[in-house]
């Protein structure tokens, strides 16, 4: 019990502390103190790594060998893997199948720019959609917020486009009447929205590590509480 | 007479103790760390501005005169607060006048004889609303005073910059040999590894020059010239060269930054002119160009976050005494969040509709809270679906994520007697890349439409991709994050969302332990004593307004209003 609860909890308690002090002091001490912590964190980071590569492809071996549906997307993550290693190692110099130079082209950059890249715009583009679909089912004025929420998102939307200008002077006999509605719903309104939940998430990050510091909340350690 | 509960007396012993600091805060943040510079600094230039500062002219000009010219007195320097020792902050008065294009002239010099000597350095600075004092209110207070000032940050090391090491070669690699920061036969290896490669590069120019012209006249007999015995460098060799000089170019960092911070330490002597095209005035006082002097020291608290540090410990003292009265009267009341009350309704659903329950990670690291919270909540998740023998797929972007929540998973299922039933494979790392783990998850989920799908943590973009996705597939959604800009695109799609602080209090809410219900009841009341605080301020400065208060802690608390704005 001692290693698997006392000893976490009291290394928890200490650099909590530490770190929350580290906030307020400015010194190089603090300033090492911080730095020290951040390559422990990426010494972790490289073991945990290894883990996450294995618990991945534990992941898709298995369902490969029980050929569960949708199975054969998994050979593409051993193709992709295997073969971005293959050509890292290639890439550099130093490195087993390496030439003795490095290339002008180099293979690791090149699929990363011309597959990684694309793919990743690709799944990013499908956003503008998917905002369409959300916005249609919930832009309907169902009740008096619905109704508000509506006429609100049709100010800001239409605010931030320059034809609002010209429809406003027509309308208004001022360009800048519907662009600083537009504005002032956003100033006003919605910022203080978000600053009660930033505050309300102020309050939750300090009664959180409260909970943490003080060894009242261990879930995170397994185990419940 | 009933006796005061000796927890809540403390809780409050305690919050008055720290009200009374803050209002020593409010006083300090008022002045300003650098607040009695700044009296010093505006006090006396009233008196100055009739007579006009003592001035001596490098340059005649006539559009250059004496109003352009700050009062020396006003013209100070003094340590940056708050930092670690790198910075100096010279202030100095507005001059009553200041024609376009004049700049300010700041001369810095190591003692007063190298002004005489010319051994300076010169940092200009244009006149603008940038350089005014009031802009930097963590230096120099929220006083009206800072208005009429200008500052100027100076960073020695900036001026008089350390000497940078240069590219690694033989001489300075015996450098490093000659303090033993290498050894003699690493000195060998790296001579012997920068002399081949110094021989291929000549040898790959060579190849790329054109031959010289062929002589008619029959070259005389060369003797063949012996090359020198050296060592063989192998491809190892060079491995560990590069390893090597990244070494030894880490030690020169760091000999340059102890330079550096010994450069900041020492005192720095300041003059201040005034330039206009060719014309320039230096400032006097007694006759002579005033000089100041300050030094640039390693502080040990940032002043400027004594508020915050002290509105951090009042918080901190009522979390812990509402805990410590739940302790003792357990069963506090703790209003109701619907997404946590349809957590069972959900992973119930999935279990009828013999579903698995999908748990989505945000993309913190352990270091994040959010991140700890989700995987405070996974932990209640996983241990509910355990004893609805239902299965769990967790999703993570973060390999210490994964692990951490593998254990969580596995001791849940532990816990519920069903350690059979925990699959190692059901809790992997599902991809590191934020779009490819997109379109990881969509995928799965729209395969083999989960029941439930709880989505909890840090979201970015993939906020909206996710979360639509699993609306799409008919699975009960439950989002929550704290990223206040993804919450609309959750609460459009999801049909509960635990919006920023009710995902921190997610955990406690569910496990319904005494303890941590009191710090979520605390934490209201953390809530209501800023909504107070909020309403008289607002009352506050809409009586100043309306009234046209022009007294100081009216501007400070405008100060301290707007210094969050946007």
């Amino acid at each position: 019990m001692i290693f698997k609860r006392t000893i976490p909890l009291l290394i928890v308690f200490g650099i909590g502390v530490l770190g929350f002090m580290q906030y307020y002091v400015p010194h190089p001490w603090s300033t090492a103190f911080r730095d020290e912590m951040t390559t422990w964190g990426m010494v972790i980071g490289g073991f945990a790594t290894f883990l996450g590569i294995y618990s991945l492809s534990h992941m898709h071996a298995t369902r490969i060998l029980r050929q569960v549906p949708g199975w054969g997307y998994s050979i593409f993550v051993f193709i992709g893997a295997i073969g971005m290693i293959a050509v890292g190692i290639y890439s550099d110099i130093f490195g087993p199948l390496a030439s003795g130079t490095k290339h002008e082209v180099d293979p690791f950059d090149w699929g990363y720019d011309n597959i990684l890249i694309p793919c990743s715009a690709t799944v990013f583009s499908i956003l503008a959609f998917y905002m369409a679909s959300a916005a249609f089912r919930t832009f309907r004025a169902r009740n008096l917020a619905a109704g508000l929420l509506l006429a609100a998102a049709i100010i800001v939307m239409f605010g931030r486009v320059p034809i609002s200008e010209s429809v406003s002077d027509w309308l208004f006999n001022d360009r800048m009447v519907i662009p600083n509605l537009s504005k002032a719903i956003m100033d006003y309104p919605n910022l203080a929205a978000k600053r009660g939940i930033m505050l309300g998430i102020a309050l939750g990050v300090i009664s959180q590590s409260m909970r943490i510091l003080l060894g009242i909340e261990r879930s995170y350690m397994g185990g419940g509480d | 007479m009933r006796k005061s509960h000796p927890v809540i007396v403390t809780t409050w012993v305690t919050v008055a103790l720290a009200t009374m600091v803050f209002t020593f805060a409010f006083a300090s943040a008022f002045a300003g760390p650098a607040g009695a510079a700044i009296a010093a600094a505006t006090a006396p230039a009233t008196t100055q501005a009739a007579t006009g500062p003592a001035t001596s002219q490098v340059t005649t000009q006539p559009a250059l005169t004496a109003s352009c010219v700050p009062d020396p007195n006003s013209f100070r320097a003094f340590d940056r607060p708050d930092d670690d020792g790198s910075g100096i902050l010279v202030v100095w008065g507005q001059p009553a006048r200041q024609p376009e294009g004049v700049k300010f002239i700041i001369q810095v010099a190591r003692s007063k004889e190298d002004f005489q000597a010319g051994k300076f350095k010169t940092q200009e600075v244009a006149p603008s609303p940038k350089i005014v004092a009031k802009k930097k209110p963590n230096y120099f207070g929220y006083s009206e005073d800072a208005n009429k000032l200008y500052y100027a940050d100076i960073t020695p090391a900036k001026l008089f910059k350390p000497a940078h090491p240069g590219p690694l070669t033989e001489q300075r690699l015996r450098e490093f040999a000659e303090k033993h920061d290498i050894t003699s036969g690493e000195l060998d290896l790296a001579l012997a590894v920068m002399a081949a490669m110094e021989e291929e590069k000549s040898a790959a120019q060579a190849a790329t020059q054109p031959a010289p012209p062929t002589a008619t006249a029959p070259a005389a007999f060369e003797p063949p010239k012996i090359k020198p015995v050296r060592r063989r460098v192998g491809m190892a060799d060079r491995k560990w060269f590069a390893k090597f000089a990244a070494h030894l170019g880490k030690l020169d960092a760091e000999a340059v930054g102890a330079e550096t911070r010994d450069i900041n330490a020492q005192p720095c002597f300041f003059r201040l002119a005034v330039k206009l095209g060719d014309q320039m005035l230096l400032i006097e006082r007694d006759g002579e160009p005033a000089v100041v002097q300050a030094a640039a020291r390693e502080n040990l608290f940032k002043w400027a976050k004594l508020n915050n540090l002290v509105l951090a410990l009042i918080f901190s003292a009522i979390v812990v005494a509402f805990i410590e009265i739940a302790k003792r009267r357990p069963g506090l009341f703790i209003r109701k969040i619907a997404g946590l009350e349809a957590i069972d309704e959900a992973i119930g659903r999935s279990t009828e509709m013999d579903r698995p329950v999908y748990f989505v990670h945000g993309s913190g690291s352990v270091g994040d809270l959010s991140a700890i919270a989700s995987v405070n909540i996974l932990s209640h998740i996983a241990y509910r679906t355990a004893e609805h023998d239902s299965r769990i797929h967790v999703m993570n972007q973060d390999p210490i994520v994964t692990a951490v929540s593998q254990e969580v998973v596995q001791q849940a299922f532990t816990e519920a007697g069903r350690p059979d039933a925990y699959h190692p494979e059901d809790v992997s790392l599902t991809a590191y890349e934020q779009f490819a783990f997109v379109a990881a998850v969509s995928g799965m989920m729209v395969r083999r439409r989960p029941g439930a799908i709880f989505i909890l943590g840090y979201f970015g973009a993939e906020s909206l991709l996710l979360a639509e996705t699993g609306s799409s597939t008919g699975a009960i959604q439950v989002a929550g994050t704290d990223a206040y800009t993804q919450l609309p695109f959750f609460i459009t799609t999801c049909d509960y969302t635990l919006m920023g602080e009710e995902l921190y209090a997610a955990s406690a809410y569910l496990s319904r332990e005494p303890r941590l219900l009191g710090s979520l009841r605390g934490q209201d009341v953390g809530k209501a004593f800023i909504m107070v605080a909020l309403l008289i301020g607002t009352i506050l400065l809409t009586a100043a307004v309306a009234k046209g208060w022009d007294v100081a802690w009216v501007a400070w608390l405008r100060g301290l209003l707007e210094a969050g704005k946007g």
